[in-house]
């Protein structure tokens, strides 16, 4: 059987002596985040595996103001990457390759501090990563405010895979506690991979926050959500290990 | 193409578990969102409160920075004061929330204060050179800078794939809700609802909104010295449906009767540039994309004729430019 090495050359375009954490998982830091209640996080390579064989896509995560990035902030981001594979493995889409980009504070020309939704467009217009992953950019110092509630993130419902299309071209984020993050970066990406908002389910994931039961446990997705997610531009099928 | 947002609102907290939780770290949210929550809020120590965090040398720039936007949103005088203290703090991201602060303010001593900020390098200079572009046209001065259009770079329009921008008069409810929640935010320019157009780009409609000055003061009103002409702007696609300032637009005369345009983002960043040439009663004028990653080839072409602007055509591409990669991360 093809090990797990070739495999991930192969089906992810990992180098050949990859780290399980750092590029396979796609944490950024190389090791697990830690969970904000103190739980114990652990991961599986089999899981990760099996998930691949299966729907999936590719990610590129790109740090806006990212020599404003502290461990903690960073801590967010993984923890991030953690629950969008746990969350979306309810519906059988997996989560690939994810690679880490930065845009310093001098390159983001003002947007690491995005304060209007138009600034959040141009985010995604202002760099883009020539592969099939779907841009995520997380900008340090999110502010877009609308009436009376608060911005977590922003990103087209349906997102083009043609990077140089009008409009916006990747989703965005900002970093408000692990908790809040990691359920506005899955949420986000739920609208690029085609998902709209079910406001009246506040149990389900695209349920805004600002309705949710809970920020931590209003995940759950539909099949008929799931089939949507699948059948996204971005999606690739079943990269199976040789036998 | 729809775009959604996660919403958090300020709602379910109040102004005393927000402020637990911004300056004692107890609670359930975050600092940084509980302080974004915060500023929701209507309470009478906000000034305070907000100037504390600025101040503070030992808080996080992130905090400090958002404190000097909120007390910018309050057009108070005491957040004022507390700005014009705040634009002696040494960090730099704070000091950037200071300048959006002032900007938002709009005064003249905010343009001052502003002013003073310009020289320094970086991140901090730039902000506030930008913003002291647009304050110094606001109030009619020259001598911050140049809108520089002869030298920025035009990308050219593929006229083969260009599709037309539909441009009609804009609805007068739009109008009416745009300058009653825009108003505040461009003081002391007066924007006027009649002439208002309406125009649909990349699936998302534009109000152009233009100064009172255009309809009242004539040709002379560009001709005569640096001015906003106006702004555009749209509603968010999200569920408060907020009024956004997309674009402002600069005008600066030249010799020989031309006028300098540059149609600027939010945050200052030259997105279209062109010209304006005056004969006895009008001006014809014609704008284009600046060159840049990621932009969209725009042109537009038009008259004002000393009460109102007409356009006669405008025109985009249907892609963008392609944009740079960033670095990749180190571990």
């Amino acid at each position: 059987m093809e090990s797990i090495r070739d495999w991930g050359q192969r089906c992810l375009g990992l180098p050949r002596n990859f780290s399980v954490l750092g590029d396979f998982f796609g944490f950024r830091r190389g090791k697990l985040p830690t969970d904000p209640t103190g739980a114990p996080v652990r991961v599986s390579l089999t899981r990760q595996v099996q998930r691949l064989t299966g729907f999936s896509f590719n990610l590129n995560v790109i740090e806006v103001g990212s020599d404003q990035f502290t461990d903690a902030d960073r801590n967010e981001v993984d923890y991030s990457i953690l629950r969008i594979r746990n969350i979306y493995d309810q519906v059988e889409v997996g989560v690939g390759r994810i690679q880490h980009w930065d845009v310093t504070t001098q390159e983001a020309n003002g947007l690491d501090t995005p304060t209007t939704t138009n600034n959040l467009e141009q985010m995604t217009n202002l760099r883009s990563i020539g592969n099939d992953g779907i841009d995520m950019f997380v900008a340090h110092n999110f502010s877009v405010v609308s009436q009376g509630s608060i911005v977590a993130g922003m990103a087209p419902e349906g997102g083009p895979c043609d990077k140089n299309a009008k409009g916006m071209n990747g989703a965005t984020v900002g970093l408000f506690g692990s908790e809040q993050t990691s359920r506005s970066f899955t949420h986000e990406l739920g609208h690029y991979l085609g998902l709209g908002h079910e406001n009246d389910t506040p149990d389900n994931l695209m349920c805004q926050s600002s309705k949710a039961n809970s920020i931590r446990n209003s995940i759950l997705l539909t099949a008929s959500q799931g089939s949507t997610m699948k059948r996204h531009c971005s999606m690739t099928y079943r990269c199976l290990r040789v036998e | 193409m729809n775009n959604d947002s996660d919403l958090i609102s300020a709602d379910p907290y109040s102004v005393d578990d927000l402020r637990a939780m911004v300056f004692d770290n107890q609670g359930p949210l975050a600092r940084p969102l509980a302080l974004a929550l915060l500023g929701r809020k209507s309470y009478d120590a906000k000034v305070p409160d907000l100037e504390r965090l600025l101040m503070d040398d030992s808080e996080a720039p992130r905090l400090r920075s958002e404190a000097a936007r909120l007390l910018g949103e309050m057009k108070d005088p005491a957040a004022e004061d507390a700005l014009e203290r705040g634009a002696e703090v040494s960090d730099e991201l704070a000091l950037r929330g200071v300048i959006e602060g002032l900007s938002s303010l709009g005064s003249v001593r905010a343009m001052q204060r502003i002013e003073a900020l310009r020289q320094r390098r970086g991140p901090v200079g730039e902000a506030a050179q930008a913003a002291a572009l647009v304050l110094a046209h606001r109030y009619g001065k020259s001598g911050v800078e140049p809108l520089s259009v002869a030298t920025r770079n035009r990308l050219s329009l593929d006229h083969d794939r260009a599709i037309p921008i539909e441009v009609r008069p804009a609805r007068a409810k739009d109008v009416a809700s745009a300058l009653a929640a825009l108003a505040p935010a461009v003081a002391p320019l007066s924007l006027a609802a009649d002439g208002a157009l309406s125009f649909v780009c990349e699936g998302r409609r534009f109000l152009l909104l233009f100064a009172e000055h255009l309809a009242s003061d004539g040709i002379e009103s560009i001709a005569s010295h640096p001015t906003q002409a106006g702004v555009v702007c749209a509603r968010q696609q999200l569920e408060g449906r907020a009024w956004e300032i997309w674009y402002h637009i600069l005008t600066e005369p030249q010799e020989d009767g031309v006028v300098d345009i540059l149609v600027t983002t939010s945050q200052y960043r030259a997105e279209l540039a062109g010209k304006a040439r005056i004969s006895t009663d009008q001006a014809e004028f014609e704008l284009w994309t600046v060159e840049g990653p990621g932009v969209l080839a725009v042109e537009v072409r038009g008259v004002y004729d000393g009460k109102t602007v007409a356009i006669s055509d405008a025109r985009s591409d249907l892609r963008r430019q392609p944009s740079p990669e960033p670095s990749p991360a180190k571990r």
